[in-house]
């Protein structure tokens, strides 16, 4: 009964590999896919142009800046409009702001917040995509995905004269990012490093010490004792990360290794694939791969046995082997019609208050791109302990792209994102 | 007479049509809420994906059905080793076990309560199912709490010297995966063998043994065979949804050693993957479709028997 099969391993050919890839009814394309239907024009500024059939949806990397294309049927709002009466209508991770935060906007601009959840980008871009309007502000998108919806225009572009405390307050680092030049279509809510967690108290291993810390994530003594991040793209960054690979590999031979990987591990380490919350907290749990904001979580859910002393953190560019890790962040959009974009923009503008940021931060965790944070304060304010101290980004860290071993989940093409979720549905057995 | 009355006929005023109108909700329930949503399934299992969004672009037209990604999954169900072959074996081997379980339990249960509650029959009866009135996710989580490494199981058997360390309840063992939905579903058998236990007249079983059967011979000559339809409705009733089930290994187990149909089912949705996810529900309604038959058949021929009788 407790004997578990070991996997079967099935190599995948490069012609499983283009099979699969037709099974999205595409080609395999290198660095571009064509969107087809695009009602109008992809060139500059939504100035000019008239409708043409297709626009060019760029694969955005650190060497490949994108500046995403606007429509003349998909303008930002005019400037100096006034806020609607709402309610402002949210699409976005539970409890993503803080509802004291909420309360503050819906008190100031006599406007309700109505919050729809989902749990993960996939599923608000195919919210988005049937939807859309239904929603004013999206909270938040992510790199892999914010190409494709700006050039379906799914999303509207931003009027930066709503949003003085971003051009006021925000690192400069993340005011032009390679993936939305001049931020024309989003703005960044948190930047975050995805590292390893664990119970200092339970792996007697210097993790930090490793010459590859991805390793204690298949040492056979904490088996069932270690997590992993579910979702295709953070679950496959571990074995592509520990084998030295990039993460946005399209190469079948490296994905078969690291699918490989993933399976031996699921048979020696029985890893759970979860985010760690309430629950897993509470069962023993030794080691976790997950996203440095998840650490203040941890201080509020923690048995009343354990403290969060008792934790570590390492982020694998820091750690003495030198490894790569995933620096990142997610931004906010507008919906393409919103029926409430200025309300969209001043919730965005009024995030970037440094007092708000702050006050934010402190319950969310997930820490702000705003010039008035500062690692010292919120480690004297007791909000950050100083063991974790390591978990804080600062504003030399961007931008982002600019450090090789401080990687982002790129765009990928189709066929490569359905390869990426096949492999993890094999691996995961979609728990 | 009795043919216009069991025709139901009787009354002449009221038009042919009257009658057969009252079956018109039940009939408009199951085109919205089964038939349509069962056709838009099949566009999608069937249909096209958004070339970038990969998203489901379901095809009504069975002319330009597309059976790709169904028979890839027919194909790995097949292939040894693969996800679906092994959440397939996980799924009849959790769903087989629960169920013989819950037979092996909820039978001397509902004999109890049938046979020898008396007066407190009723009082037994609702004492045994008022733990389920909660809902079955609260009892999931309500097991989360009592099996993990820290919880009262654990100390219980730590107490009694019967382990030396925690027991790794939670980490993916197939046991608290069957026990979970043994103890989720076993209601559902309770009831219906409760049922038709109660339904044996007594006399039936007095002419037994004024026959000379002894204790034990009645019970497998008379009850045994009389509460078959019990037996087999508690089956079904139970497993049906235990093979649609996800909730109870994703929150006892979440491995995918544990992994069942029903998971791979509801990651697909919301996934690209979800061509993959509607081919697992035909199939699954394909397999189920003939354990069904069969009750449906055994039910009717016993109502035959007993008309006939």
């Amino acid at each position: 009964m407790s004997g578990h099969a070991i996997p079967h391993r099935r190599p995948l050919s490069r012609r499983e590999f283009l099979r699969r890839a037709g099974m999205t009814g595409i080609a395999l394309p290198s660095m571009a896919a064509i969107l087809a239907a695009c009602g109008d024009d992809g060139g500059g500024n939504g100035g000019g142009g008239g409708p043409s059939p297709s626009a060019t949806l760029q694969l955005a990397r650190p060497d490949n800046p994108v500046t995403l294309p606007t429509f003349d049927s998909n303008p930002p709002i005019e400037d100096g409009l006034s806020p609607e009466p709402g309610p402002l209508r949210v699409i976005g991770y539970a409890d993503y702001i803080w509802n004291r935060v909420l309360k503050k906007f819906s008190s100031q601009f006599g406007a309700e917040v109505e919050w729809t959840e989902y749990a993960t980008p996939e599923e608000m871009v195919r919210e988005i995509q049937a939807h859309g309007a239904d929603f004013d502000l999206w909270v938040t998108t992510t790199i892999e995905n914010l190409g494709k919806v700006a050039t379906a225009q799914l999303i509207q572009p931003l009027n930066h004269t709503y949003l003085p405390n971003f051009e006021a307050n925000a690192w400069d680092g993340v005011k032009s990012q390679y993936f939305d030049v001049r931020s024309q279509y989003s703005v960044p809510y948190t930047i975050y490093s995805t590292g390893i967690a664990y119970r200092n108290d339970l792996v007697t291993d210097d993790v930090g010490a490793m010459d590859n810390p991805y390793d204690i994530f298949f040492d056979a003594r904490y088996a069932g004792q270690t997590h992993l991040l579910n979702g295709a793209r953070d679950t496959l960054s571990v074995p592509l990360l520990r084998m030295g690979e990039d993460i946005n590999t399209d190469d079948p031979a490296v994905l078969d290794q690291a699918k490989q990987m993933l399976l031996d591990g699921v048979a020696s380490m029985n890893w759970k694939f979860d985010h760690v919350d309430y629950n897993e907290l509470n069962n023993q749990f030794a080691i976790h791969h997950t996203w440095n904001g998840q650490l203040t979580y941890y201080i509020y859910y923690l048995p009343r046995d354990v403290s969060i002393e008792q934790f570590t953190w390492v982020f694998p560019p820091d750690a003495a082997g030198g490894k790569a890790g995933i620096l990142t962040t997610d931004v906010f959009a507008i919906p393409k019609g919103a029926r409430n974009p200025v309300l969209a923009h001043e919730m965005i503008n009024m995030l970037y208050d440094p007092e708000i940021a702050l006050e934010n931060y402190s319950y969310e965790g997930f820490q702000p791109p705003n010039t008035a944070f500062s690692a010292d304060q919120v480690i004297a304010d007791g909000i950050v302990p100083e063991n974790l101290r390591n978990t804080l980004i600062t504003e030399d860290a961007l931008p982002l792209g600019s450090n090789p071993l401080e990687v982002q989940q790129y765009e990928l093409a189709p066929a490569t994102n359905q390869l990426y979720q096949q492999i993890y549905t094999d691996v995961t057995g979609g728990v | 007479m009795a043919e216009e009355a069991a025709s139901g006929t009787q009354g002449a005023w009221f038009p042919r049509w009257f009658w057969p109108s009252f079956a018109a909700p039940a009939t408009l329930w199951l085109i919205l809420f089964f038939v349509v949503p069962f056709y838009v399934i099949l566009g999608i299992a069937f249909g096209q994906l958004d070339p970038i969004f990969l998203t489901p672009i379901p095809v009504y037209n069975p002319l330009r059905w597309d059976s790709t990604a169904f028979l890839e999954v027919v194909r790995d169900f097949g292939t040894s080793g693969s996800v679906y072959q092994s959440a397939l074996w996980h799924t009849l081997l959790f769903v087989g076990i629960s169920t013989l379980l819950c037979l092996l339990i909820g039978y001397p249960v509902a004999y109890f309560i049938a046979r020898h509650a008396g007066r407190y029959k009723m009082l037994f009866l609702v004492l045994f199912i008022a733990p389920f009135w909660i809902s079955y996710m609260m009892r999931m989580l309500g097991w989360m709490n009592l099996l993990q490494p820290n919880g009262y199981v654990n100390r219980i058997l730590e107490t009694l010297g019967l382990i030396d360390q925690p027991i790794q309840w939670l980490n993916g063992k197939p046991l608290t995966v069957i026990l979970g939905l043994t103890y989720g579903y076993i209601p559902y058998m309770i009831l219906p063998l409760y049922g038709t236990l109660d339904r044996i007249s007594s006399g039936t079983l007095e002419a037994s043994r004024d026959l000379g059967a002894g204790q034990i011979s009645t019970f497998l000559r008379v009850t045994l065979p009389l509460s078959r339809q019990g037996i087999l409705a508690g089956i079904v009733i139970v497993t049906l949804p235990m093979f649609g089930d996800y909730y109870t290994t994703n929150l006892l187990a979440s491995t995918r050693n544990t992994a069942m149909v029903g998971t791979l089912i509801v990651s697909s949705m919301g996934s690209s993957l979800v061509q993959q996810g509607a081919s697992l529900v035909l199939l699954l309604l394909i397999a189920l479709f003939f354990p069904m038959l069969y009750y449906l058949r055994e039910t009717s021929r016993a109502a035959e028997l007993v008309s006939g009788a």
